[in-house]
């Protein structure tokens, strides 16, 4: 009798947990990586933005986790996403840079085509510009937010000793020797990582030889060391050689030139409009919250093309995995994810949180609305009276040239090269690299 | 005996698991590294076979050299500056008499640190304005060295970090050598009239050549390799300086989306570190690990 019961039991335990897992694998769930690279407080809002967009993908599509990976922008787009790439194992979801990156990845099928969803998403028109991420009339990647570079500069320094916002080159460095007199350093920079000193050179190089320069270099209608790309440099050099920048800035990383415009120990910073939110963050900015002016480039007397056209573009955003296609749970969570992610709502929370600019087309009457800073009011204003932008350099050309370009402009602080030698070199790679695209 | 264990299967079976983890994390990225080293591929798309192209570009290129001669930098202070320091702190710690122990928990703790912790740690201690380093300079009334960002002293500073993390490690090795030494030939010694320094300079030294050469040994190895300390401190920078045939290989094999290339750097790295080793042990090593306590 015992026995027969406790069969019995066993029998109704081993039905019911049969029946309960066949009802978990009808809503079985599936863990989906998103690489990010949202790390450091001065991001600390863009990844607030990205984790409430994945919550409300999960509750569209039921079943999904999320497992965030967030990794070194840099190291993200140089290392570990080609090497992901060449083993044809990317995350489904990627932060992504538009330009060569993207052509590279879908000459090799690696990036999902999103033209579709876009169109299913009623989104084909909705972005300012998709250029970076069009390859051959598809699109393979959507931009997160615009971003635009010019000089940030500490408004109440700049009150205090009555100094003008330069109009020339000639006034920039008026100002930089005055502030350089009176003991401070007139650019905070710091170049461990090649791209920061190189981004106020490549608008120096637009200002000299004209903002359509840089799209030549790949085609070979335009040379590295042509005279007003040798002229730009020397200019840089020279700019080197004065002192405008901290000694030993080559050692530092790329956060410590906020730093040097934060402490007042510089006065006036290149850097790009997604700095902008530390400053009007008390905790990171301390003193100087909201009192941080911009300005762009001034002009260079004669110099070429437009002088008031500013570095900017839609270059950065997510891309995902061509393997998704094949997955209809996850193409639903890609879907959801772009719905959620591109609307007019958390372009406008990009832009009033972290000051990051639209990539989308918003309606005029919330962003008339949107609470956003004087600083980024003035980064918009400086957009507004540009004649245009011009993309960054680095996704114009091929990654060694960028690389014998980083390796040159180090050795030009450094003061191991002149700015010819160094251009000449540039060339030399650029001629390979050109002849080995052919 | 039991019967399985006297056939030859059994024992072929208990080592497959092994074998094979060998072959596939070892040896066949090693053929295929080989194999690819001779190809112009960028990863995404097919390789082409493009010969010797890739080696010739690698030994006609100044940079490459530059790397090469910064990994000799990183054998040689190993060898000449570290080397000697691991024994001599190693025979001042083994003659101490009190808090030993304390003393060689504190050697060994750097070499328990992440390199991320350590290079970030010494960022500070270089740091142009504030850092430890400067700071003394100023104060005795010199003038202040930028270590990381000055192209003459970047890679010194990147061997001191890394002498730093690892020499603790090795008097650790060196110290478990020196107390191994049978007491009596030390005493007896002593009983001769011999003196600390000359029971250290000719007993104690010449009874721990063995493990000092595998010191050295291991120095060789964790030189031709080192990556991670230069990639922290400094990437490579300033302007190459500080490359090493690794950051290098990432450089313009990965960053360059060259893979083809960057394959046969490695192959060059391999073919480097076992030239090297069969030197060092061929010359040097074989000569020395025969030491018998007799």
């Amino acid at each position: 009798m015992r026995k027969s019961l406790l069969l019995i039991v066993l029998s109704v335990i081993l039905v019911a947990t049969t029946a309960i897992s066949s009802v978990g694998a009808a809503t079985k769930s599936i863990t989906i990586k998103v690489r990010h690279t949202q790390l450091g407080e001065s991001k600390q809002q863009r990844l607030n933005i990205l984790n409430d967009v994945l919550k409300k993908v999960q509750k569209e599509v039921p079943g999904v986790q999320f497992k965030l990976d967030g990794v070194d922008s840099d190291v993200n787009r140089k290392e570990k996403l080609r090497s992901e790439m060449v083993i044809n194992n990317p995350p489904p979801i990627f932060d992504l840079f538009g330009g060569s990156d993207t052509q590279l990845y879908v000459q090799a099928g690696r990036l999902l085509d999103l033209t579709p969803i876009l169109k299913e998403l009623g989104l084909q028109n909705k972005f300012i510009s998709l250029g970076e991420f069009t390859v051959n009339g598809k699109v393979y990647g959507l931009p997160i937010g615009g971003y635009q570079e010019g000089y940030f500069y500490n408004k109440e320094y700049f009150k205090a000793k009555n100094l003008k916002i330069p109009q020339t080159l000639e006034d920039l460095e008026k100002l930089a020797d005055s502030i350089k007199k009176d003991g401070k350093t007139p650019f905070a920079q710091a170049s461990k990582a090649a791209w920061v000193p190189l981004m106020a050179a490549n608008t120096l190089w637009a200002r000299y030889a004209g903002p359509d320069i840089s799209a030549g270099f790949s085609t070979g209608k335009t040379k590295w060391n042509s005279p007003e790309m040798v002229a730009a440099f020397n200019k840089y050099a020279d700019w080197v050689k004065k002192g405008y920048f901290k000694e030993g800035e080559l050692g530092l990383e790329y956060a410590e030139q906020r730093n040097q415009l934060i402490r007042g120990e510089a006065a006036m910073m290149y850097d790009g409009s997604w700095a902008s939110s530390v400053f009007a963050d008390p905790k990171q900015a301390g003193d100087l919250t909201n009192k941080i002016g911009y300005f762009p480039m001034p002009k260079v007397s004669n110099g070429k093309g437009s002088q008031t056209a500013v570095n900017g573009g839609f270059s950065n955003g997510y891309g995902f995995s061509a393997k998704v296609k094949k997955d209809k749970k996850q193409m639903a969570v890609i879907k959801s994810f772009i719905k959620n992610m591109y609307n007019d709502e958390m372009q406008i929370r990009g832009l009033e949180a972290d000051g990051v600019l639209p990539s989308m087309k918003v309606d005029a009457g919330k962003l008339a609305k949107a609470k956003v800073s004087d600083l980024v009011k003035e980064i918009i204003a400086v957009g507004n009276k540009s004649s245009g932008a011009f993309p960054a350099f680095d996704s114009l050309v091929q990654p060694d040239v960028n690389t014998a370009l980083s390796e040159g402009i180090q050795k030009l602080i450094g003061g191991k090269i002149t700015a010819k030698a160094m251009l000449d070199g540039v060339q030399k790679v650029q001629a390979e690299a050109n002849s080995a695209d052919d | 005996m039991n019967k399985a264990l006297r056939s030859p299967w059994t024992y072929a079976l208990f080592l497959l698991p092994v074998i094979v983890l060998y072959i596939l994390f070892f040896i066949y990225p090693m053929f295929a590294a080989f194999i690819k080293g001779f190809t112009n591929w960028n990863g995404v798309e097919a390789a082409r076979f493009n010969g010797l192209n890739n080696f010739e570009k690698a030994i006609t290129d100044d940079k490459f050299w530059s790397a090469v001669k910064n990994n000799a930098y990183f054998i040689l202070f190993s060898v000449v500056v570290q080397v000697p320091a691991i024994v001599f702190f190693s025979l001042l710690i083994s003659n101490v008499k009190k808090l030993k122990g304390l003393y060689k928990t504190a050697v060994f703790v750097p070499s328990v640190m992440s390199t991320a912790v350590i290079g970030i740690l010494w960022s500070f201690i270089y740091e142009p304005d504030i850092g430890l380093f400067n700071l003394i300079l100023m104060k005795l009334g010199l003038q202040p060295v930028m270590w990381l960002s000055d192209p003459n002293w970047a890679m010194f500073s990147i061997l001191i970090t890394n002498a730093w993390q690892w020499t603790g490690f090795y008097i650790v090795m060196v110290l478990a050598a020196i107390l191994s030494i049978p007491r009596e030939i030390d005493e007896a010694a002593i009983v001769d009239g011999a003196g600390s320094f000359m029971r250290a300079t000719r007993i104690t030294v010449p009874l721990i050549t063995p493990i000092i050469s595998v010191v050295i040994m291991l120095s060789i190895a964790g030189a031709m390799k080192a990556a991670d300390i230069v990639i922290i401190m400094t990437r490579g920078g300033p302007g190459g300086a500080t490359d090493v045939m690794s950051t290098y290989m990432i450089k313009y094999g990965i960053t360059n989306i060259k893979y083809g290339y960057g394959n046969a750097i490695a192959v060059l790295i391999f073919v480097f570190t076992l030239i090297l080793t069969a030197l060092y042990q061929l010359l040097i090593a074989r000569r020395i690990e025969r030491v018998e306590y007799s």
